[in-house]
């Protein structure tokens, strides 16, 4: 009953995304591709509001924040995140925009992660254990930043959480919406079926919802934050029973429980949303889209593995834990993002 | 002048932003566009690059449940 507590936390983080159309892929991309800075305001809105609650929460004696974190391997994090990245673009979102397709009826999510578990089943439980094996085991470094257990790191995101949200009031303040998406409803209804939350509470709720997630699943013994990857691995994982499982650094993950529930919360979340919202409708890709995503979503899954983590579970959740990892694999999902956008869409955007 | 008619259903983003843009850049002085998506991201990301340039949106309307069409004139 207490793996309950992981749906509940991804139904209202499904509900979150499908409300706001928030894309964390996009967000990144953007950066670059429509040269939009104020995209880093909200990335950073996202992990110091996480990080500031992770503190507080490990301050207050409700978590525990570990001393040292798991040492890595410097070539296959690199590797791998990049690889991600790169995927996530091929595939127009990264592994939690595909179960958001999921939810909403886009055949090319369920696709996309069919492709994601049998590849990343074969790299972390199959016949690619040897190669992932081999690369985590290159150049392997310390993840141990010595602030991460002071106040320092409270003042840390303390700081940037008030100079984001003095920049995101700002923003939303001079850029108002002129426009409304099309609907039928006013008053409460409109509020409730139609209306789009603004990007500005979604970073925050996010943020806020990625932060008590720490609490949540600290209440059944999971010391870890929100993942995505290996949880949604652990459905196959639990099917198949492999011998063998490389796993993540988070070995909570590897089993049936909480985390495969998380996943499943979303794809819930969004679906319910997408009801209310009355935009179910199932949405089959046109043939040219499909060997790029099903090539992208390959990527993710083999980047995922060896970069130990998602954009989600690095980019936002262990940046926030100040994981000297997590930044380096950001930092190189980044450069994935980037180079693939380079690659496939800023030719035609300047068309 | 003929409207130019854009169909990205079942593409999602950024693709049919990319197609509006293209679109606009070539388009005639007032001339109208018409892009068809169902990318629920692009409910927000085409009418804001609308606002944003100073294209102006004619018509928005979603069609049912299986997509949207915004009619912009450049």
């Amino acid at each position: 009953m207490a793996n309950i507590s992981g749906l509940i936390i991804g139904i209202i983080f499904g509900i979150i995304l499908k409300k706001s159309r928030f894309c964390l892929t996009g967000k990144v991309r953007d950066i670059y591709l429509e040269r939009n800075s104020y995209n880093m305001v909200l990335i950073m809105a996202i992990i110091s509001t996480e990080g500031l609650i992770y503190q507080l929460l490990g301050r207050a004696g409700l978590i525990m924040i570990p001393a040292n974190l798991p040492p890595f391997s410097l070539l296959s994090v690199a590797l791998g995140s990049f690889i991600f990245g790169f995927g996530a673009v091929m595939m127009n979102g990264c592994i939690t925009s595909t179960l958001v397709k999921c939810g909403d009826g886009r055949i090319i999510g369920w696709l996309s992660v069919a492709v994601f578990l049998a590849v990343g089943y074969f790299f972390s439980a199959g016949g690619g254990t040897g190669i992932t094996d081999g690369l985590r085991g290159i150049g392997t470094a310390a993840d141990n930043i010595p602030i991460r257990r002071t106040w320092l790191s409270i003042a840390l995101w303390g700081v940037i959480v008030i100079i984001s949200y003095f920049l995101m009031y700002r923003h939303k303040k001079k850029h108002k919406p002129k426009f409304k998406i099309p609907g039928r409803y006013t008053g409460w209804r409109h509020i409730v079926c139609e209306k789009i939350m603004s990007p500005e509470t979604a970073a925050i709720s996010i943020g806020t919802v990625l932060g008590i997630t720490f609490f949540v699943s600290e209440g059944i013994g999971r010391h870890y934050g929100f993942s995505v990857a290996v949880p949604l691995l652990s459905w196959v994982y639990a099917i198949t029973d492999p011998i063998y499982i490389t796993g993540g650094c988070n070995p909570f993950d590897k089993v049936f429980g909480w985390g495969s529930l998380l996943v499943l919360g979303i794809v819930i979340g969004v679906f319910i949303t997408t009801l209310i919202q009355e935009e179910f409708s199932i949405v089959v890709p046109p043939k040219k889209v499909l060997l790029k995503s099903v090539i992208g979503s390959i990527l993710m899954a083999i980047g995922s593995v060896w970069g130990l983590g998602c954009l989600i579970s690095n980019g936002f959740v262990g940046t926030a834990q100040l994981s000297l990892k997590s930044w380096y694999a950001f930092l190189f999902i980044i450069l994935g993002i980037w180079t693939a956008t380079k690659i496939f869409l800023i030719g035609i955007n300047k068309k | 002048m003929d409207k130019i008619q854009i169909d990205t259903k079942g593409m999602d983003c950024p693709i049919p932003l990319i197609e509006l843009k293209k679109a606009i850049a070539e388009a005639d002085a007032g001339q109208e566009i018409e892009v068809e998506f169902t990318c629920p991201e692009a409910t927000v990301n085409l009418p804001q690059y609308c606002q944003e340039n100073n294209i102006e949106v004619l018509d928005y309307e979603k069609e049912g449940n299986k997509f949207w069409r915004i009619k912009v004139r450049k």
